[in-house]
């Protein structure tokens, strides 16, 4: 069955649109991922504090310490955004590959867990296009196209440990590679003039590493009532200066030019995440997260960017948890959950932080006690139309089908 | 059974989320933010821009042995003489006759198809015929060799008649006998043809059809001949080789690019681009070339188009032949499209300026007169216009 969705999954990836969003993506790497798992993005997108049996923490490793079965996580969005300036307004929307999560438990009684992935870490997707006439009839009416593609990503393998107390520490070298290519193009209304192309390129690659940690239940150490799983959790995820190769060609109908060809390095600051979780009367989980990243140190060649700032992220969850994982009927197995966001984002125009806000909601079904499939949705406001600037309003439905199955167990003879 | 069509439910859904994705067709919202990509287009113009240009005329000395057109005549400095040689087809009766040297020539008229004139069509114009003496090529004689050129001193022509489309003349017996002769036999006689030249008095060039073994209109002799009692026939004398010559000067005016067919002048042309640097896209280059109609001299019938080259090498203005710049006339000026050739510099290739020709260099004696680098009124001097695109 997994093989079957697997092929199907692929098999979908062909027809994936990849189509355009937020000019605002054009600074920095684009918006941030901050999870990759749909649960943990109906929570808010954070969830650092959370020890999940079912499902991959991309956000924190040390979450990985409870593994008890081998898990594979396929996750896929649908992004639609209105995008309105002070004068008009753009819908767009575009359907994105997740990734893929595989974890499996080593040792359970040691709390090794061991997880590997390919996930988003940033997009970057704009596209523009203003039409200009102009009096010379050798110029006459032209279209000024901006277009933007790509982000960064990244291969992360590591693993958990649990250590003296119950506390469980984590650790993944992370592999990051990206290709952000920033066009920008004349195309002429007259047949005679040939169009233009100018096409920069960044190909940042690099290691970097993230380390978390993550506290045993603290609840007989507080001692409330009613409050169980209390959990704090913390996460960082470093960044080496990521190696960049940058592309400028020129491109017209007769002739492609490298006009320039430079080496040096991307510098992505490095992103603090802080969680608090507990379950309320055994079925309602909260989660509180906070995550900052000072993007006023993003460089990229040396060169810092005016339109950056330092941004950080508050979340908070709540999911009702099923009465009875292993009731027979299939509503009672059922998690819901809500979230909500605050984040100052990285970008920054004439002074004015360019905030978000949003609203989620999610579900996870159960296909069987194992293997779910989760859906949120996520509702977001963004920015502003002061000093001719952006506002927005997204739409993300988040899908990921996890499974969980036993392998690589030895069982004893 | 519930769970597979749970599965599938939720697979068609992705599927159906990756296809229904689509968006408004891209507008202008956001472009603000998007300074830091700007590109903007650009026009560059000779005339506004102060570009530093040059120009000046080179004579070029071609052979025209590929003429379709014969030029004879003479009209102010120029001077065009025609070279023609003639060739039978001969039945073995008369070869046979030709050997006994019992073949006589009673008469040898020739008809020239006018398909031109440079000067008055009523001005005066004769010419003589004399035989060549020295060896000659059409495809490599040029009015350099006409100097070397040996000619008897005898004119050869008899009574000739002009109309509108033809040019009748009759030329000796004698010579045309021993061009029978030599068709028969190399040994026999001498046939190196007959040069054209017009005479003093001669104040007009007339274009005449030259070979063409397509064309019944080239330049035929009608010869009759006899062979005493037996018979009178008429040999057709066609054209084994022709080839025309102009010899001259123009007096070259700095204000002015000469541009001539046949004779041959070249126009020379460079502009400084130096102010494009790389990675500039050129998107349309357009080459004006203003003409000075009443100093211009043309014909009655011509090609109304100048070539633009780009030159390849700064030693001998070395053209790739092949890659023309056709420059249209529009009114008094010659327009033309040579994006390309200003992309070529601005691939880094050395700019060693245009050539231009005119648009049939070897048919013909135009001479236009193009208004030049060093022409008092800055507005009709050479104008390029140069519609580029840079980043940022």
């Amino acid at each position: 069955m997994i093989k079957k969705i697997l092929v199907l999954i692929i098999a979908s990836i062909s027809f994936v649109n990849a189509q355009s969003s937020s000019a605002y993506t054009r600074y920095g790497i684009g918006d941030l991922k901050y999870s990759f798992s749909t649960r943990y993005q109906g929570l808010g997108q954070l969830g650092v504090s959370l020890q999940d049996k079912y499902h991959i923490s991309s956000i924190n490793p040390a979450a990985w310490s409870n593994f008890d079965r081998t898990k594979i996580e396929f996750a896929m969005s649908y992004n639609g955004v209105i995008i309105n300036s002070s004068n008009d307004k753009f819908f767009s929307a575009e359907t994105e590959v997740e990734g893929i999560n595989f974890g499996f438990p080593i040792s359970t009684d040691l709390g090794i867990g061991f997880a590997a992935g390919l996930i988003p870490f940033s997009r970057v997707s704009y596209q523009s296009k203003q039409n200009f006439s102009n009096p010379d009839s050798l110029i006459y009416n032209y279209d000024l196209i901006f277009e933007g593609k790509g982000g960064l990503s990244k291969i992360f393998v590591g693993s958990s440990v649990k250590i003296p107390f119950d506390w469980s520490l984590g650790a993944t070298l992370d592999y990051y590679f990206g290709n952000f290519k920033y066009l920008s193009a004349i195309a002429f209304n007259n047949q005679t003039n040939f169009s233009s192309e100018y096409d920069l390129i960044y190909k940042p690659s690099g290691f970097g590493a993230s380390f978390g940690i993550l506290s045993p239940d603290l609840t007989n150490t507080i001692g409330f009532e009613n409050i169980s799983n209390l959990h704090f959790g913390a996460s960082v995820n470093y960044f080496s200066k990521l190696k960049t190769d940058s592309v400028v060609t020129s491109i017209s109908s007769v002739l492609l030019d490298t006009v320039a060809f430079y080496s040096d390095y991307m510098t992505i600051p490095t992103k603090f995440n802080f969680g608090l979780s507990f379950v309320l009367s055994q079925r309602y989980l909260f989660t509180f997260d906070y995550s900052l990243q000072n993007f006023s140190e993003f460089k990229v060649f040396s060169k810092s960017s005016d339109n950056l700032q330092n941004s950080y992220k508050i979340s908070t969850g709540f999911e009702l948890q099923p009465i009875n994982e292993l009731s027979p009927r299939f509503w009672e197995r059922v998690l819901w959950r809500i979230g909500l966001s605050f984040e100052k984002t990285p970008y920054k125009f004439s002074g004015i932080g360019i905030n978000q806000y949003s609203f989620f909601g999610g579900v996870s079904l159960p296909i069987n006690p194992d293997n779910l499939i989760d859906i949120s949705l996520q509702y977001a406001k963004r920015g502003t139309n002061e000093k001719r600037l952006l506002k927005e309003d997204f739409i993300r439905l988040n899908l990921s089908l996890v499974f969980n199955e036993l392998w690589f167990l030895r069982f004893d003879k | 059974m519930k769970i597979k069509k749970f599965l599938f439910v939720s697979v068609l859904f992705i599927v159906s989320i990756s296809l229904i994705s689509c968006s408004d067709s891209p507008s202008d919202v956001g472009a603000d933010l998007l300074g830091i990509d700007m590109i903007n287009v650009k026009k560059l113009d000779s005339n506004l821009d102060s570009i530093k240009q040059s120009s000046n005329s080179i004579k070029k000395v071609i052979p025209l042995g590929t003429s379709p057109r014969l030029l004879l005549g003479k009209k102010d400095d120029y001077t065009a003489y025609t070279l023609i040689s003639f060739t039978f087809t001969l039945p073995d009766s008369i070869k046979r006759a030709i050997k006994n040297d019992s073949l006589e020539v009673l008469e040898a008229k020739g008809e020239m198809n006018i398909d031109y004139f440079f000067g008055e069509k009523n001005a005066p114009f004769d010419f003589s015929i004399y035989e060549i003496e020295s060896f000659w090529n059409s495809a490599s004689f040029t009015a350099d060799s006409f100097a070397a050129l040996s000619y008897s001193q005898t004119d050869l022509s008899l009574n000739k008649t002009e109309t509108d489309t033809v040019f009748y003349f009759t030329i000796s017996n004698n010579i045309v006998k021993n061009w029978l002769k030599n068709e028969v036999d190399t040994s026999l006689a001498r046939n190196r043809g007959v040069l054209l030249s017009p005479k003093p008095q001669s104040n007009k060039i007339i274009g005449f059809i030259a070979f063409d073994p397509d064309e019944s209109k080239d330049t035929r002799i009608n010869v009759v001949v006899r062979k005493p009692g037996e018979y009178i026939d008429t040999l057709l004398a066609y054209v084994l080789s022709d080839v025309s010559v102009v010899i001259g000067n123009n007096q070259i005016d700095s204000n002015y690019i000469t541009i001539q067919s046949s004779l041959t002048y070249n126009g020379f042309l460079s502009f400084d681009l130096s102010s494009l640097s790389k990675g500039t896209i050129v998107n349309f280059a357009q080459l004006t070339l203003t003409l000075d109609t009443l100093k211009s001299k043309l014909g009655t019938s011509y090609f109304n188009e100048l070539n633009a080259y780009i030159i390849t090498s700064s030693d001998s203005l070395k053209i790739n032949e092949s890659n023309v710049y056709p420059l249209k006339r529009v009114g008094d000026k010659f327009i033309g499209d040579i994006s390309g050739m200003v992309r070529y510099w601005t691939s880094n290739n050395p700019n060693y300026g245009i050539l231009i020709k005119a648009g049939r260099e070897t048919i013909g004696l135009e001479k236009f007169m193009i208004k030049s680098s060093s022409y008092p009124v800055f507005s009709e001097r050479p104008k390029l216009e140069i519609i580029y695109t840079k980043r940022n």
